[in-house]
């Protein structure tokens, strides 16, 4: 071998190397700035909930003590104490909870025992421990109802006046609370709840709970619009949730398809006992970064020869599966380069590679519209 | 003694001023309000009469039949028409007529085999004995209509003999007039007016501002309307609040029945849902009646109904009962109750579950006579028995045979109540506890 050749070959080795270095640096890079991206929004929704969640605990503990505060249940209270009958008080309840706008509603006794109950009349006599356990502070609870099913709910506790008679009240945490958040185009949000997934056991007369988990329910996790699609590919996911009770992020792939995979977050959602009560899933597209990855956009060729041959180098080396994202900083420096030869050269070579040319100033719209805008610049690669 | 004059001549007259407003004055109209439909059984027994009827005390009296005689055991009954007596229309009544009606209301379950009509006289005639009936005739379901009218035609509305005609009915308001010819004689008030499906309170709101004179009081209510003041009439226990069990499917394990009836919570249905009105039954007829129901016991054993249960894990049941909120929360109550047992039971409307595996129904307690009363009461609940049970060793046998079944679970013994107003006189209340407005007149409106 002459000498000749082994500085091509060791040019080329040097040249392959460089961009096989430049390469993978520049997918780690998009997928770091995509990952701050997901992070940055799923802290955002997080706090947008967690400002909700607060705002309607208030909404709820303020409705519960407008009711303990209403000459109604004060004189309530005081016939039931006095008497120590509450039969009369059967549906009580029902008009309170309707008067104050409460999806639930009950009034428990000094025994611990409900008196009446709004979302399920036929409960009256059985222990209600909540009413016993809970401070003032609103908590998370899950509600048997008639039908057989569970909802979780939003509770506060009040006392009646001085007397130890207590209305529980609440609202409803479902579907109907996801939709009043805000979403940002591309996110899926869905909340996981089914307290029979943690307590199964619940002895009536005594109010013991022995919790227990059971089985994912795909049907369980609702969105804003209903069922979650895919639902069962957030199985791992909520699981894990479930048995680490802290939050667990991980990609689902509800399709198969790359493009469709989502970066979802899983936060559980406690009681003061610390039991997840609902695990809040908050899940981002990876279409972007996906796409980013698959095409190459951009060739900066305007500088130096170095970075021109890096730019040819790697549509030459572009394989189907590995792609490369070159970079430039705007399109129409194309037409002023000296170069034409070469500007076409590159130009060819990314339309045969299915590749695209886009200005700095669009590309990061076109990546990901709606998130922070992901910036490589050319001096970077 | 032109003073002792003046003073009885003032007594007299004061007496007769008071005898005078006592006295009941034809003609008026009544209102009366209801929240079912409102051709209901008490409107039906103002416009039709049967062979028999129950007086108020609930002993079997002549209707249109005038008397009755059995022979063959009890397996052939011969009635006796009235003479004299017409329908609405004009046409008189007649034993075909009778034996037509008859055939019409009579379903799958007639206490007799065949009816027939020789002369005047009505004949049945049964492969088993029919002791009972002249008290089963009393009922609902067997009182006289006219099913063809003289022209062949079958009537728009029912035509009866009864008190009051059939002006006009519809879903909600039915008018009847008064039968200037009824062979009991001409009613008081010329016009009643049933307004049907009207809630509870409307109806009592209505009372007090006058629009109309007798509103319905649910048991549960009864302890309101007390302090309302209104002016009630209230009933001995005519009604039994019973669970019907399926003895089919799932249920036809006799153990489980068992464990269902052990695992009913009586008295938290009695005492909160209704209020404490009427009384816990355990028994089919009620202590007054036989004297024996305290030997059925009535307290929940949920451990027994566990016990009885075993391991054996039923599939979902379906509890149905009426569409009224209150025998809704009692089936809820129910159902809740049977949860802590191991049953998961699903509580349904009775009009979309017809063959649900449980049922809560409102089944009736009427008649003086216990062996009458109970065969009425397990007719009503669909069993085709004959009990000819005359004391109450053999009556407590007969129950207990029934409820050894557990297909019949009884639960509470309960009366009617009605409001009545200020303007209408002399209510009183029927056997079946609804009030007999045959003989109810109104005040002066002067």
């Amino acid at each position: 071998m002459s000498l000749r050749q082994k500085l091509l070959l060791l040019f080329s080795l040097t040249v392959a190397a460089a961009v096989a270095a430049v390469a993978w640096t520049v997918l780690v890079r998009i997928r770091h700035v995509f990952e701050i991206s997901n992070q940055e929004e799923t802290a955002l929704f997080v706090s947008q909930f967690q400002r909700e969640f607060q705002h309607r605990s208030q909404e709820v503990a303020a409705a519960v003590n407008r009711v303990a505060s209403s000459e109604r249940a004060r004189s309530m209270a005081f016939e039931v104490a006095q008497s120590g009958d509450a039969a009369p008080y059967l549906t009580e309840a029902q008009s309170m909870a309707q008067d104050a706008q409460l999806e639930f509603l009950e009034i428990v006794g000094a025994d611990g025992k409900i008196v009446s109950s709004a979302q399920w009349p036929a409960r009256f006599g059985y222990p209600e421990p909540a009413a016993a356990n809970a401070t003032t502070k609103p908590f998370l609870k899950s509600e048997d109802l008639p039908d057989g099913s569970t909802a979780l709910g939003l509770f506060a506790v009040q006392a009646v006046g001085t007397t130890e008679i207590r209305l529980i009240g609440g609202e409803r945490l479902d579907q109907s609370f996801l939709a009043d958040l805000p979403v940002a185009p591309g996110m899926q949000i869905g909340l996981y709840s089914d307290t029979n997934i943690f307590t199964t056991t619940v002895n009536l007369k005594t109010g013991a709970t022995t919790p227990a988990v059971m089985a994912f329910d795909p049907a369980r996790l609702l969105g804003p619009n209903g069922a979650v699609p895919a639902a069962g590919q957030y199985k791992n996911l909520i699981d894990g949730v479930l048995s680490s009770r802290q939050q667990v992020s991980s990609i689902v792939n509800p399709t198969g398809r790359r493009e469709d995979s989502l970066n979802a977050t899983a936060i559980p959602l406690t009681n003061e006992q610390g039991d997840v009560m609902a695990v809040l899933v908050v899940a981002i597209s990876r279409s972007g970064m996906v796409e980013a990855q698959q095409h190459s956009l951009l060739i900066d060729v305007r500088d130096s020869p170095c970075e021109r041959q890096f730019a040819r180098a790697f549509d030459v080396q572009r394989r189907p599966g590995n792609p490369f994202l070159v970079v430039r900083a705007c399109k129409h420096l194309f037409c002023n380069h000296a170069m034409w030869n070469e500007r076409r050269h590159v130009q060819d070579l990314l339309v045969n590679a299915d590749c695209k040319a886009l200005p700095g100033s669009e590309f990061p719209g076109k990546v990901h519209p709606f998130r922070p805008k992901p910036v490589v610049y050319a001096n970077d690669v | 003694m032109l003073r002792r004059f003046a003073i009885s001549l003032f007594l007299v007259l004061v007496g007769t001023c008071a005898w005078g407003r006592t006295r009941p004055h034809y003609g008026g109209s009544l209102h009366v309000e209801v929240a079912s439909d409102p051709w209901n059984g008490m409107a039906r027994r103002l416009v039709l009469d049967g062979l028999t009827a129950l007086d108020a005390s609930g002993v079997v009296r002549p209707a249109l039949a005038s008397d009755w005689q059995s022979d063959s055991a009890d397996h052939r009954w011969q009635f006796r028409l009235r003479q004299g007596v017409n329908f609405h229309d004009g046409s008189p009544l007649n034993a075909t007529a009778v034996v037509m009606a008859l055939n019409i209301a009579c379903n799958a379950s007639c206490p007799w085999t065949a009816v027939r009509a020789v002369g005047s006289t009505v004949i049945f005639t049964g492969d088993s004995p029919m002791p009972n009936l002249p008290a089963l005739l009393a009922g609902d379901a067997y009182l006289i209509t006219l099913t063809r009218t003289a022209d062949g035609q079958t009537p728009a509305n029912p035509i009866g003999t009864g008190p009051f005609q059939v002006t006009s009915l519809s879903s909600a308001l039915l008018t009847l007039t008064a039968n200037e010819s009824c062979w009991r004689g001409r009613p008081f008030v010329d016009e009643i007016t049933i307004t049907g499906n009207r809630p509870i309170r409307d109806q009592w709101l209505d009372l007090s501002v006058g629009r109309t004179d007798i509103a319905e009081v649910p048991p549960q209510e009864l302890r309101q309307a007390q302090l309302q003041h209104l002016t009630l009439l209230i009933s001995q226990p005519v009604e039994l609040l019973a669970l019907e069990v399926s003895d089919t499917g799932v249920l036809a394990n006799a153990v489980l029945r068992a464990a269902i009836a052990q695992a009913v919570d009586r008295s938290a249905i009695f005492n909160v849902i209704f209020q404490k009105q009427g009384e816990v039954a355990a028994s089919l007829l009620p202590q007054s009646r036989t004297g024996c129901a305290f030997l059925f016991p009535a307290d929940r054993d949920l451990n027994k109904a566990n016990e009885l249960r075993g391991g054996l894990t039923p599939p979902p049941l379906t509890l149905a009962a009426d569409g009224d909120p209150t025998m809704q929360l009692a089936a809820q109550r129910i159902a809740l109750n049977l949860r802590e047992a191991g049953f998961n039971l699903q509580v349904a409307n009775a009009h979309n579950a017809p063959h649900a595996d449980l049922a809560l129904r409102k089944l009736p307690l009427q008649g003086a006579d216990p062996a009458a009363a109970l065969e009425t009461l397990l007719r009503a609940a669909g069993e085709n028995v004959s009990v000819a049970s005359r004391n109450s060793t053999s009556l407590y046998r007969a129950e207990h045979d029934v409820l050894d079944l557990k297909t019949l679970i009884p639960l509470l013994d309960l009366p009617r109540a009605w409001a009545i107003g200020s303007r209408a006189r002399d209510v009183r209340l029927r056997a079946d506890g609804t009030p007999d407005l045959a003989d109810v007149s109104l005040e002066s409106t002067q």
